[in-house]
């Protein structure tokens, strides 16, 4: 799968990149919304999956999922992944998010969890 | 979490202190300054003051009753000394029951009140004692015939040294009041100083749990990289376990720092949900496992039917839950003999019963009575602010659920019952899985 990481802790960013890599998906990584959706316009929107975080200085997750689904309701699945667990959350989901997954996370969450969008 | 307890209790509290304070400063010189000058309506006045001796001690025993149990502490000083006034100043037979009530009020004060037992018996015995010598030895303290309903310049002038004690008394009572009331100012100040400390350290140790988020999942993740990467290379068994063991310790500090965030969560807007008895006990002593082992306490969990359904906030009363143990854990983390905290529950029809018991003895009906009020504790100050079981019952009634003090057992024990349960039988264990 091609998978795009959007996270601005750059250890996470990099773990979780490598973890992904090394089940065999194709991932680039953004440290911004803003820097994810530029990656998004470049690649023509051919990611299989997004995963981002909800919280990022310079463009956070909503900002990254209210593009996305402004130019395809359904593609591709958005995880989120946050260390927050308020009200804002069930937005995220109204908007369009598939899942949310709360950090901290482990290795056999995300993997399966990626599994189940292949 | 509010969970609709009433937090501004302390500052209404202050307030009706400084208003009791006002009334006994008003009153008593009103008082004094209304006999001094000898009105014809003098025997009016004194009735007057009657009529509020009467109504103090009614005052005082609904504020008794209440939360506001320091300001009926003043209201009954106060209800005292205008009692001794009256008596010692209108000693007609008809009067004589109000003198006789008041050792009898102090001795009945002593009983409601357990802190202050001691001294409500001093003063009950004292002021019997005290003053059956005095009026023996004395006579009525002012010549006055009620009959003629009204004082004489004279009754005052031949009583000048009676009646000079009776300032003395009137003012030693003021006094005693006053300094009653700013020390219980000072006392709510230092309180709400401690609140306010701890509040704050609630807000600093969740940023602190939300900035170990993505480290800690960053830690998990290199982890299980590192043993799949040497798993393929052929590393060693040790080799193997050593990784096996980082990513377990990862993973508890993961439920510590979940848990903890659990705990913190608001519940303002949280939506009820089904879940087992066994997950929610789970959820609730996740985090005192640390506590537990630290002082030796025996965490018992006896689940009759732990896969039985419930429908509840889950974090709200797992927070409810976690406040009852941590209570627990408090009361009995020194004392002497077997430390353990029993969590049992039987189901009838439809109908749940939780007993939480922990090896403390069962603490007086006065201070069960007030387990449940905002800020009261029996912990030392730095210890707890008195609102944990506060909440926790709070969080049950919003629940439906009835929680309450089990007077028959020996130990400490709060009962929970849970109406209208969804049994979950299948696959069921007899043991807690917990």
């Amino acid at each position: 799968m091609k998978i795009l990481v959007a996270d601005d802790d750059q250890d996470l960013r990099e773990a979780l990149s490598e973890i992904l890599v090394d089940a065999g998906h194709e991932v680039s990584h953004a440290e911004s919304g803003h820097t994810a959706i530029e990656i998004i316009k470049n690649s023509q929107n051919s990611f299989d999956l997004v995963i981002s975080d909800y919280y990022m200085s310079n463009g956070d997750g909503l900002a990254l999922l209210n593009y996305l689904r402004g130019v395809n309701l359904n593609h591709p699945p958005f995880i989120l992944i946050t260390g927050q667990s308020d009200g804002r959350l069930n937005t995220i989901l109204e908007k369009g998010a598939q899942e949310i997954l709360h950090k901290p996370f482990s290795a056999m969450q995300i993997l399966s969890l990626v599994d189940s969008f292949r | 979490m509010n969970n609709g307890v009433d937090l501004s209790a302390p500052a209404h509290l202050v307030d009706r202190i400084v208003f009791s304070n006002w009334v006994v400063l008003i009153g008593t010189f009103i008082n004094l300054l209304g006999a001094q000058a000898n009105f014809k309506n003098q025997y009016n006045l004194l009735l007057a003051i009657n009529v509020y001796y009467q109504v103090a001690f009614i005052l005082t025993w609904f504020l008794n009753r209440s939360r506001y149990y320091l300001s009926a502490r003043l209201t009954f000083l106060f209800a005292i000394y205008s009692g001794i006034f009256f008596s010692c100043a209108i000693q007609g037979p008809a009067f004589q029951m109000e003198f006789y009530l008041l050792p009898f009020a102090a001795l009945a004060m002593s009983l409601f009140h357990p802190t202050e037992r001691f001294w409500g018996w001093v003063f009950g015995i004292i002021s019997f004692i005290g003053f059956n010598f005095f009026i023996r030895q004395t006579g009525p303290l002012l010549d006055i015939d009620p009959s003629k309903g009204l004082y004489t310049l004279d009754d005052l002038r031949t009583n000048q040294i009676n009646y000079s004690l009776l300032l003395i008394l009137s003012l030693v009572g003021l006094s005693n009041a006053y300094d009653r009331a700013i020390k219980l100012v000072d006392q709510q100040r230092t309180r709400t100083f401690h609140q306010n400390r701890i509040s704050n350290l609630g807000l600093i140790s969740c940023n602190v749990a939300h900035e170990l988020n993505s480290p800690l999942a960053a830690l998990n993740l290199q982890s299980f990289r590192l043993q799949t990467k040497l798993k393929k290379e052929g590393a060693s068994i040790e080799q193997i376990q050593d990784t096996d063991r980082i990513l377990k310790l990862s993973e508890r500090l993961s439920t510590i720092v979940q848990s903890f965030k659990l705990m913190s969560n608001s519940t303002e807007n949280e939506q009820a949900q089904n879940t087992t008895l066994s997950h929610l006990f789970k959820l609730s002593t996740d985090l005192t496992s640390e506590r537990l082992k630290r002082y030796g306490i025996d965490l018992q969990i006896q689940l009759q039917h732990p896969q039985d359904l419930i429908k509840c906030q889950l974090i709200a009363v797992s927070q409810a839950l976690f406040c009852l143990f941590d209570n627990s854990i408090d009361a009995i983390c020194e004392q002497p003999g077997p430390r353990w905290i029993r969590i049992q529950s039987t189901t009838s029809e439809r109908t749940l019963r939780i007993h939480i018991t922990d090896s403390g003895k069962r603490p007086a009906l006065e201070i069960t009575d007030k387990m449940f009020e905002p800020f009261f504790t029996t912990k030392p100050l730095g210890k707890g602010i008195g609102m944990g079981l506060t909440i926790a019952l709070q969080t049950f009634k919003s629940q439906n659920w009835t929680a309450f003090v089990d007077t028959r057992s020996e130990n400490t024990s709060f009962i929970i019952e849970i109406p209208a349960i969804e049994p979950n039988r299948t696959n069921e264990r007899h043991e807690s899985d917990v």
